[in-house]
Protein backbone atom coordinates (compact mmCIF):
# COMPACT_ATOMS: atom_id res chain seq x y z
CA UNK A 1 0.00 0.00 0.00
CA UNK A 2 1.42 3.36 -0.66
CA UNK A 3 0.21 5.94 1.58
CA UNK A 4 0.40 9.66 1.37
CA UNK A 5 0.78 11.73 5.01
CA UNK A 6 0.40 14.95 4.28
CA UNK A 7 -1.90 16.41 1.44
CA UNK A 8 -4.29 19.82 1.76
CA UNK A 9 -7.68 20.11 0.43
CA UNK A 10 -8.98 23.31 -0.40
CA UNK A 11 -7.45 26.70 -1.50
CA UNK A 12 -4.84 28.72 0.23
CA UNK A 13 -5.17 32.24 -1.81
CA UNK A 14 -1.32 33.11 -1.51
CA UNK A 15 -1.04 29.55 -3.49
CA UNK A 16 -2.38 29.50 -6.43
CA UNK A 17 -3.84 26.37 -7.26
CA UNK A 18 -4.47 24.87 -10.52
CA UNK A 19 -7.25 22.82 -9.29
CA UNK A 20 -8.20 22.35 -5.84
CA UNK A 21 -11.04 19.79 -6.35
CA UNK A 22 -11.02 16.01 -4.72
CA UNK A 23 -11.64 15.06 -8.17
CA UNK A 24 -8.30 15.78 -9.22
CA UNK A 25 -6.35 14.91 -6.47
CA UNK A 26 -8.15 11.61 -6.82
CA UNK A 27 -7.09 11.67 -10.56
CA UNK A 28 -3.39 11.72 -9.61
CA UNK A 29 -3.43 9.36 -6.51
CA UNK A 30 -4.31 6.85 -9.37
CA UNK A 31 -1.95 7.97 -12.08
CA UNK A 32 0.79 7.84 -9.11
CA UNK A 33 -0.92 4.44 -7.64
CA UNK A 34 -0.94 6.15 -4.33
CA UNK A 35 -4.24 4.12 -1.59
CA UNK A 36 -4.67 6.48 0.58
CA UNK A 37 -3.70 9.91 1.15
CA UNK A 38 -4.04 11.76 4.30
CA UNK A 39 -5.77 15.37 4.23
CA UNK A 40 -5.98 18.30 6.56
CA UNK A 41 -8.03 20.57 4.76
CA UNK A 42 -7.26 24.77 4.36
CA UNK A 43 -10.57 25.50 6.10
CA UNK A 44 -9.53 23.51 9.10
CA UNK A 45 -6.24 25.26 9.11
CA UNK A 46 -7.71 28.60 9.08
CA UNK A 47 -10.30 29.13 11.27
CA UNK A 48 -13.40 27.57 9.63
CA UNK A 49 -13.64 24.13 11.35
CA UNK A 50 -17.33 23.10 10.37
CA UNK A 51 -16.76 23.37 6.69
CA UNK A 52 -13.37 21.85 6.82
CA UNK A 53 -15.19 19.48 8.75
CA UNK A 54 -18.18 18.97 6.15
CA UNK A 55 -15.23 19.05 2.95
CA UNK A 56 -13.40 16.26 4.85
CA UNK A 57 -16.13 13.86 5.12
CA UNK A 58 -17.45 14.62 1.08
CA UNK A 59 -13.57 14.08 0.36
CA UNK A 60 -13.54 10.64 2.29
CA UNK A 61 -16.92 9.76 0.77
CA UNK A 62 -16.76 10.49 -2.66
CA UNK A 63 -13.25 9.21 -2.71
CA UNK A 64 -14.94 5.50 -1.32
CA UNK A 65 -12.64 5.91 2.07
CA UNK A 66 -8.86 6.61 0.39
CA UNK A 67 -9.09 9.93 1.58
CA UNK A 68 -8.70 10.52 5.43
CA UNK A 69 -7.97 13.78 7.58
CA UNK A 70 -6.17 15.34 10.46
CA UNK A 71 -8.22 17.31 13.17
CA UNK A 72 -6.26 20.69 13.72
CA UNK A 73 -6.04 22.87 16.64
CA UNK A 74 -5.22 26.25 17.29
CA UNK A 75 -3.85 26.99 20.46
CA UNK A 76 -5.26 30.61 20.30
CA UNK A 77 -9.31 28.71 19.93
CA UNK A 78 -8.11 25.95 22.38
CA UNK A 79 -11.96 25.48 23.88
CA UNK A 80 -13.89 25.78 20.19
CA UNK A 81 -10.58 23.70 18.50
CA UNK A 82 -10.47 21.18 20.81
CA UNK A 83 -14.16 20.51 21.17
CA UNK A 84 -13.50 20.15 17.00
CA UNK A 85 -10.90 17.71 17.37
CA UNK A 86 -12.52 15.76 18.96
CA UNK A 87 -15.58 15.39 17.03
CA UNK A 88 -13.68 14.54 14.10
CA UNK A 89 -12.00 12.03 15.76
CA UNK A 90 -14.73 10.46 16.74
CA UNK A 91 -15.48 9.93 12.74
CA UNK A 92 -13.37 6.83 11.48
CA UNK A 93 -12.15 9.36 8.09
CA UNK A 94 -9.79 11.14 10.80
CA UNK A 95 -6.58 9.57 11.74
CA UNK A 96 -4.30 12.33 13.19
CA UNK A 97 -4.20 16.14 14.39
CA UNK A 98 -2.34 18.61 12.28
CA UNK A 99 -0.35 21.50 13.97
CA UNK A 100 0.72 24.20 12.65
CA UNK A 101 2.98 26.43 15.03
CA UNK A 102 4.07 29.63 12.74
CA UNK A 103 0.63 30.24 11.66
CA UNK A 104 -0.95 30.51 15.18
CA UNK A 105 2.75 32.44 15.92
CA UNK A 106 3.11 30.06 18.49
CA UNK A 107 6.30 28.44 19.47
CA UNK A 108 5.82 24.38 19.63
CA UNK A 109 7.04 24.06 23.69
CA UNK A 110 4.30 26.82 24.74
CA UNK A 111 2.04 25.70 27.42
CA UNK A 112 -0.57 26.31 25.27
CA UNK A 113 -0.53 23.50 23.29
CA UNK A 114 -1.29 21.25 25.86
CA UNK A 115 -4.55 20.61 25.77
CA UNK A 116 -4.33 19.23 22.06
CA UNK A 117 -1.02 16.96 22.78
CA UNK A 118 -3.08 15.25 26.24
CA UNK A 119 -6.15 14.95 23.74
CA UNK A 120 -3.50 13.06 21.34
CA UNK A 121 -2.51 10.54 23.94
CA UNK A 122 -5.76 9.93 25.13
CA UNK A 123 -7.28 8.85 21.71
CA UNK A 124 -4.05 7.27 20.58
CA UNK A 125 -3.06 9.11 17.69
CA UNK A 126 -0.52 11.50 15.76
CA UNK A 127 0.31 14.33 15.46
CA UNK A 128 1.90 15.59 12.64
CA UNK A 129 3.40 19.45 12.59
CA UNK A 130 4.59 21.59 10.18
CA UNK A 131 8.41 21.86 10.99
CA UNK A 132 11.47 24.56 9.53
CA UNK A 133 14.07 26.27 10.01
CA UNK A 134 14.32 30.18 9.94
CA UNK A 135 15.75 31.65 7.34
CA UNK A 136 16.36 35.72 6.21
CA UNK A 137 13.18 35.88 3.83
CA UNK A 138 11.02 33.25 6.18
CA UNK A 139 11.69 34.63 9.58
CA UNK A 140 8.18 33.64 11.12
CA UNK A 141 9.32 30.25 10.90
CA UNK A 142 10.99 30.48 14.10
CA UNK A 143 8.00 29.38 15.43
CA UNK A 144 8.50 25.66 13.81
CA UNK A 145 12.23 24.83 14.70
CA UNK A 146 12.56 20.77 14.99
CA UNK A 147 14.13 21.36 18.75
CA UNK A 148 11.45 23.15 20.43
CA UNK A 149 9.22 20.34 19.99
CA UNK A 150 11.34 18.68 22.62
CA UNK A 151 9.17 19.50 25.69
CA UNK A 152 6.38 17.77 24.19
CA UNK A 153 7.78 14.78 23.01
CA UNK A 154 9.45 13.92 26.31
CA UNK A 155 6.29 14.86 27.94
CA UNK A 156 3.77 12.51 25.97
CA UNK A 157 6.18 9.45 25.04
CA UNK A 158 3.26 7.69 23.80
CA UNK A 159 2.19 10.26 21.14
CA UNK A 160 3.93 10.25 18.00
CA UNK A 161 5.30 13.28 16.48
CA UNK A 162 6.05 13.58 12.58
CA UNK A 163 7.34 16.40 11.99
CA UNK A 164 6.52 17.76 8.18
CA UNK A 165 8.52 18.75 6.24
CA UNK A 166 11.96 17.36 8.54
CA UNK A 167 12.70 20.34 9.13
CA UNK A 168 12.40 22.42 5.81
CA UNK A 169 16.04 23.83 5.08
CA UNK A 170 19.55 21.85 6.08
CA UNK A 171 20.18 23.35 9.99
CA UNK A 172 16.27 22.15 10.13
CA UNK A 173 17.07 18.64 8.81
CA UNK A 174 19.96 18.33 11.22
CA UNK A 175 17.87 19.38 14.44
CA UNK A 176 14.73 16.88 13.07
CA UNK A 177 17.34 13.87 12.80
CA UNK A 178 18.96 15.00 16.35
CA UNK A 179 15.29 15.38 18.30
CA UNK A 180 14.14 11.65 16.18
CA UNK A 181 17.29 9.69 17.51
CA UNK A 182 16.88 10.89 20.39
CA UNK A 183 13.10 10.02 21.11
CA UNK A 184 11.89 6.54 18.80
CA UNK A 185 8.20 8.93 18.69
CA UNK A 186 9.04 11.21 16.45
CA UNK A 187 8.79 10.58 12.90
CA UNK A 188 9.41 12.70 9.84
CA UNK A 189 8.35 13.09 6.40
CA UNK A 190 9.69 14.85 2.56
CA UNK A 191 6.86 17.07 2.07
CA UNK A 192 7.27 20.61 0.82
CA UNK A 193 10.16 21.80 -0.96
CA UNK A 194 13.24 20.71 0.82
CA UNK A 195 14.81 18.94 -2.37
CA UNK A 196 18.88 18.61 -0.84
CA UNK A 197 20.68 16.17 -2.84
CA UNK A 198 21.28 12.86 -0.59
CA UNK A 199 18.52 13.95 1.66
CA UNK A 200 16.72 10.40 1.60
CA UNK A 201 19.83 8.61 2.14
CA UNK A 202 21.11 10.69 4.89
CA UNK A 203 17.80 10.56 6.98
CA UNK A 204 17.97 6.92 6.49
CA UNK A 205 21.20 6.65 7.19
CA UNK A 206 20.81 8.67 10.59
CA UNK A 207 17.30 7.49 11.80
CA UNK A 208 16.35 4.48 10.06
CA UNK A 209 13.85 4.04 7.52
CA UNK A 210 11.11 2.98 9.61
CA UNK A 211 10.14 6.38 11.05
CA UNK A 212 9.98 7.95 7.74
CA UNK A 213 6.59 8.75 5.86
CA UNK A 214 5.98 9.72 2.58
CA UNK A 215 3.80 12.82 2.04
CA UNK A 216 3.66 15.65 -0.75
CA UNK A 217 2.02 18.36 0.38
CA UNK A 218 -0.20 18.41 -2.55
CA UNK A 219 -2.48 20.53 -3.07
CA UNK A 220 0.44 22.95 -2.80
CA UNK A 221 3.44 21.21 -4.37
CA UNK A 222 3.18 18.54 -6.99
CA UNK A 223 3.84 15.72 -4.98
CA UNK A 224 5.80 13.79 -7.83
CA UNK A 225 8.68 15.61 -6.47
CA UNK A 226 9.02 13.66 -3.25
CA UNK A 227 8.32 10.06 -4.79
CA UNK A 228 10.34 10.39 -7.35
CA UNK A 229 13.54 11.37 -5.16
CA UNK A 230 12.28 8.00 -3.21
CA UNK A 231 12.13 5.75 -6.09
CA UNK A 232 15.51 6.31 -7.19
CA UNK A 233 16.93 7.04 -4.15
CA UNK A 234 20.56 4.48 -2.93
CA UNK A 235 18.64 2.73 -0.26
CA UNK A 236 17.26 -0.71 -0.15
CA UNK A 237 14.10 -1.89 -1.59
CA UNK A 238 12.79 -2.60 1.76
CA UNK A 239 13.43 0.60 3.15
CA UNK A 240 11.25 2.27 -0.20
CA UNK A 241 8.43 0.15 0.88
CA UNK A 242 8.33 1.21 4.49
CA UNK A 243 8.69 5.17 3.37
CA UNK A 244 6.13 5.18 0.26
CA UNK A 245 3.39 2.93 2.52
CA UNK A 246 4.28 0.53 5.50
CA UNK A 247 5.12 3.10 8.40
CA UNK A 248 2.28 4.93 7.65
CA UNK A 249 0.09 2.26 8.03
CA UNK A 250 1.50 0.65 10.99
CA UNK A 251 1.44 4.68 12.54
CA UNK A 252 -1.65 5.56 11.56
CA UNK A 253 -3.00 1.63 12.06
CA UNK A 254 -4.78 1.86 8.47
CA UNK A 255 -5.09 -1.26 7.15
CA UNK A 256 -8.30 -2.60 4.15
CA UNK B 1 11.62 -1.43 15.84
CA UNK B 2 9.13 -2.59 13.16
CA UNK B 3 9.83 -6.05 11.49
CA UNK B 4 11.49 -4.20 7.55
CA UNK B 5 9.86 -7.79 5.87
CA UNK B 6 6.88 -5.86 5.16
CA UNK B 7 4.01 -7.01 2.88
CA UNK B 8 5.31 -8.48 -0.32
CA UNK B 9 2.90 -6.32 -2.62
CA UNK B 10 3.94 -2.98 -1.60
CA UNK B 11 7.44 -4.55 -2.01
CA UNK B 12 6.55 -5.55 -5.16
CA UNK B 13 4.92 -2.37 -6.52
CA UNK B 14 7.71 -0.51 -5.27
CA UNK B 15 9.59 -2.10 -7.23
CA UNK B 16 7.90 -2.40 -10.56
CA UNK B 17 7.23 1.87 -10.04
CA UNK B 18 10.86 1.99 -9.40
CA UNK B 19 12.39 0.21 -12.89
CA UNK B 20 9.87 1.98 -14.42
CA UNK B 21 10.66 5.16 -13.71
CA UNK B 22 14.24 4.24 -14.03
CA UNK B 23 13.56 3.25 -17.43
CA UNK B 24 11.48 6.32 -18.23
CA UNK B 25 14.63 8.62 -17.07
CA UNK B 26 16.91 6.97 -19.51
CA UNK B 27 14.48 7.04 -22.70
CA UNK B 28 14.15 10.96 -22.36
CA UNK B 29 17.13 11.54 -22.54
CA UNK B 30 17.61 14.37 -19.68
CA UNK B 31 19.68 17.71 -20.59
CA UNK B 32 20.26 19.75 -17.28
CA UNK B 33 20.43 23.50 -18.16
CA UNK B 34 21.37 24.21 -14.32
CA UNK B 35 24.26 21.62 -13.24
CA UNK B 36 26.76 23.93 -10.41
CA UNK B 37 30.65 23.30 -10.13
CA UNK B 38 32.97 24.65 -7.09
CA UNK B 39 31.80 24.64 -3.45
CA UNK B 40 28.30 26.77 -2.48
CA UNK B 41 28.89 28.98 0.79
CA UNK B 42 26.27 27.45 2.57
CA UNK B 43 26.19 23.66 3.86
CA UNK B 44 24.27 20.67 2.24
CA UNK B 45 24.52 16.77 1.84
CA UNK B 46 26.78 16.70 -1.12
CA UNK B 47 30.50 17.05 -0.54
CA UNK B 48 31.77 16.70 -3.86
CA UNK B 49 31.65 19.87 -6.46
CA UNK B 50 34.96 18.69 -8.87
CA UNK B 51 33.63 18.03 -12.66
CA UNK B 52 34.47 14.49 -12.54
CA UNK B 53 31.79 14.11 -9.29
CA UNK B 54 29.32 16.43 -11.13
CA UNK B 55 30.14 13.77 -14.52
CA UNK B 56 29.57 10.95 -12.16
CA UNK B 57 25.98 12.27 -10.62
CA UNK B 58 24.68 12.44 -14.07
CA UNK B 59 25.70 8.91 -14.68
CA UNK B 60 23.65 8.11 -11.99
CA UNK B 61 20.74 9.93 -12.71
CA UNK B 62 20.37 9.43 -16.35
CA UNK B 63 21.41 12.87 -17.38
CA UNK B 64 22.86 12.77 -20.65
CA UNK B 65 24.57 15.72 -20.62
CA UNK B 66 24.51 20.30 -19.51
CA UNK B 67 24.78 23.61 -18.79
CA UNK B 68 27.06 23.94 -16.36
CA UNK B 69 27.81 26.81 -14.25
CA UNK B 70 31.11 27.81 -11.40
CA UNK B 71 29.63 28.52 -8.47
CA UNK B 72 32.83 30.83 -7.36
CA UNK B 73 31.20 33.27 -10.36
CA UNK B 74 28.90 33.86 -8.75
CA UNK B 75 30.28 35.01 -4.92
CA UNK B 76 34.11 35.36 -5.51
CA UNK B 77 35.25 36.07 -9.21
CA UNK B 78 32.90 35.44 -11.95
CA UNK B 79 36.02 35.88 -14.30
CA UNK B 80 38.55 34.11 -13.17
CA UNK B 81 35.90 31.09 -12.35
CA UNK B 82 34.40 31.67 -15.73
CA UNK B 83 37.89 30.71 -17.37
CA UNK B 84 39.01 28.25 -15.20
CA UNK B 85 35.02 26.77 -16.05
CA UNK B 86 35.82 26.95 -19.76
CA UNK B 87 39.05 25.28 -19.36
CA UNK B 88 37.47 22.38 -17.52
CA UNK B 89 34.81 22.02 -19.73
CA UNK B 90 36.31 22.52 -23.36
CA UNK B 91 36.01 19.16 -25.54
CA UNK B 92 33.87 17.49 -22.85
CA UNK B 93 31.40 15.88 -25.09
CA UNK B 94 28.50 16.31 -22.75
CA UNK B 95 28.80 19.71 -20.54
CA UNK B 96 28.89 23.03 -22.40
CA UNK B 97 29.36 26.29 -19.74
CA UNK B 98 27.28 28.91 -18.36
CA UNK B 99 29.05 32.49 -17.67
CA UNK B 100 28.18 34.54 -14.77
CA UNK B 101 28.74 38.08 -16.07
CA UNK B 102 28.27 41.74 -14.18
CA UNK B 103 28.05 44.75 -16.31
CA UNK B 104 32.18 45.53 -15.89
CA UNK B 105 33.98 43.98 -19.28
CA UNK B 106 36.30 41.24 -18.51
CA UNK B 107 40.36 42.51 -17.82
CA UNK B 108 41.89 42.64 -21.25
CA UNK B 109 38.81 42.94 -23.23
CA UNK B 110 37.48 46.10 -24.88
CA UNK B 111 33.86 45.10 -25.63
CA UNK B 112 31.76 42.50 -25.16
CA UNK B 113 31.44 40.90 -28.41
CA UNK B 114 34.88 40.08 -28.25
CA UNK B 115 34.59 38.13 -25.04
CA UNK B 116 31.40 36.11 -26.13
CA UNK B 117 32.94 34.81 -29.06
CA UNK B 118 36.08 33.69 -27.16
CA UNK B 119 33.80 32.18 -24.65
CA UNK B 120 31.98 30.92 -27.16
CA UNK B 121 34.53 29.19 -28.83
CA UNK B 122 35.23 27.46 -25.81
CA UNK B 123 31.67 26.23 -25.04
CA UNK B 124 30.02 29.02 -23.08
CA UNK B 125 26.07 28.97 -24.37
CA UNK B 126 24.60 30.57 -21.62
CA UNK B 127 24.65 33.94 -19.57
CA UNK B 128 23.77 34.09 -16.17
CA UNK B 129 22.93 37.76 -14.40
CA UNK B 130 22.74 38.24 -10.56
CA UNK B 131 22.05 42.31 -10.82
CA UNK B 132 20.65 42.23 -7.11
CA UNK B 133 24.01 40.69 -5.59
CA UNK B 134 25.93 41.98 -8.16
CA UNK B 135 24.91 45.60 -7.57
CA UNK B 136 23.75 46.88 -11.29
CA UNK B 137 20.14 47.27 -13.47
CA UNK B 138 19.34 45.62 -16.39
CA UNK B 139 18.39 48.64 -18.01
CA UNK B 140 19.98 49.99 -20.91
CA UNK B 141 21.60 52.67 -19.37
CA UNK B 142 23.41 49.97 -17.23
CA UNK B 143 23.74 46.36 -18.93
CA UNK B 144 22.46 47.67 -22.46
CA UNK B 145 25.72 46.78 -23.92
CA UNK B 146 26.27 43.66 -22.28
CA UNK B 147 22.38 42.76 -22.98
CA UNK B 148 22.81 43.76 -27.14
CA UNK B 149 25.35 41.46 -27.40
CA UNK B 150 23.94 38.76 -25.76
CA UNK B 151 21.05 39.15 -27.55
CA UNK B 152 23.11 39.43 -30.89
CA UNK B 153 24.61 36.11 -30.79
CA UNK B 154 21.07 34.09 -28.89
CA UNK B 155 22.93 33.34 -26.33
CA UNK B 156 20.64 31.82 -23.28
CA UNK B 157 20.10 34.41 -20.36
CA UNK B 158 19.17 33.33 -17.48
CA UNK B 159 18.04 34.98 -14.42
CA UNK B 160 16.90 34.15 -10.86
CA UNK B 161 13.38 35.76 -10.23
CA UNK B 162 14.80 36.59 -6.82
CA UNK B 163 17.44 38.64 -8.75
CA UNK B 164 15.59 40.73 -10.65
CA UNK B 165 11.61 41.03 -10.27
CA UNK B 166 8.84 40.07 -12.85
CA UNK B 167 9.17 43.14 -13.95
CA UNK B 168 12.38 43.48 -15.51
CA UNK B 169 11.60 39.71 -16.32
CA UNK B 170 8.79 41.50 -18.85
CA UNK B 171 11.42 44.16 -19.81
CA UNK B 172 13.83 41.48 -21.27
CA UNK B 173 11.38 39.74 -23.35
CA UNK B 174 9.91 42.81 -24.58
CA UNK B 175 13.33 44.83 -25.42
CA UNK B 176 14.43 41.25 -26.80
CA UNK B 177 12.38 39.07 -28.43
CA UNK B 178 14.90 36.54 -30.03
CA UNK B 179 16.96 36.52 -26.56
CA UNK B 180 15.80 33.30 -24.57
CA UNK B 181 14.70 34.32 -21.06
CA UNK B 182 15.06 31.07 -18.92
CA UNK B 183 13.88 32.12 -15.25
CA UNK B 184 15.22 29.74 -12.29
CA UNK B 185 13.29 29.79 -8.84
CA UNK B 186 16.61 30.01 -6.92
CA UNK B 187 16.87 30.18 -3.80
CA UNK B 188 13.55 30.28 -3.67
CA UNK B 189 10.35 28.22 -5.74
CA UNK B 190 8.87 29.76 -7.88
CA UNK B 191 5.81 27.71 -7.04
CA UNK B 192 2.87 29.83 -6.20
CA UNK B 193 4.14 32.69 -8.64
CA UNK B 194 1.53 31.80 -11.64
CA UNK B 195 -0.33 35.29 -11.00
CA UNK B 196 3.02 36.76 -12.52
CA UNK B 197 4.29 33.94 -14.89
CA UNK B 198 1.29 33.24 -16.79
CA UNK B 199 0.56 36.05 -18.26
CA UNK B 200 4.13 36.93 -19.24
CA UNK B 201 4.33 33.12 -20.49
CA UNK B 202 0.95 34.16 -22.88
CA UNK B 203 2.63 37.28 -24.19
CA UNK B 204 5.99 35.95 -24.65
CA UNK B 205 7.14 33.14 -26.82
CA UNK B 206 11.16 34.04 -25.48
CA UNK B 207 10.53 33.40 -21.81
CA UNK B 208 11.12 30.43 -20.32
CA UNK B 209 10.70 28.04 -17.08
CA UNK B 210 13.35 26.08 -15.79
CA UNK B 211 12.06 23.11 -13.72
CA UNK B 212 13.67 22.51 -10.83
CA UNK B 213 11.70 24.59 -8.70
CA UNK B 214 8.59 24.70 -10.85
CA UNK B 215 6.48 22.31 -8.56
CA UNK B 216 3.41 23.52 -9.04
CA UNK B 217 0.85 21.36 -8.21
CA UNK B 218 -0.11 19.90 -11.64
CA UNK B 219 1.05 22.89 -12.57
CA UNK B 220 3.43 21.15 -15.85
CA UNK B 221 0.06 19.54 -16.88
CA UNK B 222 -1.71 23.03 -16.82
CA UNK B 223 1.43 25.45 -18.71
CA UNK B 224 1.49 22.49 -21.20
CA UNK B 225 -2.66 22.57 -21.80
CA UNK B 226 -2.47 26.83 -21.73
CA UNK B 227 0.74 28.08 -23.73
CA UNK B 228 2.09 24.50 -24.74
CA UNK B 229 5.47 22.51 -23.82
CA UNK B 230 7.74 24.68 -25.70
CA UNK B 231 8.55 27.32 -22.21
CA UNK B 232 9.16 24.10 -20.52
CA UNK B 233 13.36 23.78 -20.40
CA UNK B 234 14.76 20.65 -17.55
CA UNK B 235 16.84 21.80 -14.74
CA UNK B 236 17.94 19.87 -11.26
CA UNK B 237 20.31 22.60 -9.77
CA UNK B 238 22.41 19.48 -9.20
CA UNK B 239 24.53 18.82 -6.46
CA UNK B 240 22.56 21.23 -4.59
CA UNK B 241 19.46 19.45 -5.26
CA UNK B 242 18.43 16.18 -5.89
CA UNK B 243 17.58 15.92 -9.85
CA UNK B 244 14.83 13.34 -9.13
CA UNK B 245 12.24 16.43 -7.98
CA UNK B 246 12.02 17.51 -11.22
CA UNK B 247 12.42 14.58 -13.60
CA UNK B 248 9.54 12.63 -12.13
CA UNK B 249 7.66 15.93 -13.19
CA UNK B 250 8.09 15.47 -16.65
CA UNK B 251 8.43 11.52 -16.76
CA UNK B 252 4.56 11.26 -14.70
CA UNK B 253 2.93 14.21 -16.40
CA UNK B 254 0.28 13.41 -17.92
CA UNK B 255 1.35 15.10 -21.31
CA UNK B 256 1.75 13.91 -24.33
CA UNK B 257 5.03 11.62 -25.09
CA UNK B 258 6.19 14.39 -27.92
CA UNK B 259 5.81 17.31 -24.87
CA UNK B 260 7.39 15.15 -22.54
CA UNK B 261 10.88 15.12 -24.80
CA UNK B 262 10.43 18.48 -25.42
CA UNK B 263 10.70 19.45 -21.93
CA UNK B 264 13.55 16.57 -20.83
CA UNK B 265 15.76 17.54 -23.84
CA UNK B 266 14.15 19.03 -27.15
CA UNK B 267 13.55 22.55 -26.03
CA UNK B 268 17.29 23.14 -24.69
CA UNK B 269 18.47 21.41 -27.85
CA UNK B 270 16.50 23.89 -29.81
CA UNK B 271 17.56 27.08 -27.96
CA UNK B 272 21.17 25.96 -28.49
CA UNK B 273 21.33 24.95 -32.00
CA UNK B 274 19.68 28.86 -32.50
CA UNK B 275 23.16 30.73 -31.00
CA UNK B 276 24.87 31.98 -33.61
CA UNK B 277 29.06 31.07 -33.15
CA UNK B 278 32.00 33.16 -33.99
Amino acid sequence: MIVDSHIHLGLTVSAPCVDKSTGAVLALMNHLEIDLSISTGTALIFGRPEAGFRVALEAYRQSEERILSYAFFNPHYPEEDLSWARRCLEHEAFVGIKIHPPIAACYPDDERWNPIWRLASELGVPILTHSWWVSDYNPIQRYATPDRFEHYVKTYPDVNLILGHAGGRYEGHLAAAKLARAYPNVYVDFSGDSYSFGLVEWFVEQIGADRILFGSDLTMIDGRTVMGRILDADISAEAKALILGENAVRLFGLSR
Amino acid sequence: MYDVSVAPDTQARVGRLMTQYREQKKTLKFLDSNLWLGRPMQPGFCSRWELNALVGYMDRYAIEGGIVTHNAAVVEDPYAANEELLGQTEGNGRLLSGLVLTTDLPPGYANWGDYLDWALSKGARMVRLFPKSHRFSLESWCSGSLLDSVNERHMLLTVWHIEVGWGAVRMLCERYPELPVIVEGRPQKILYHNRFFYPLLEQYQNLYLELHNLNVYLGIEDIVRRFGAEHLIYGSCMPVNDPNTSQMMVTAARIDEEARRQIAHGNLESLLERIQMP
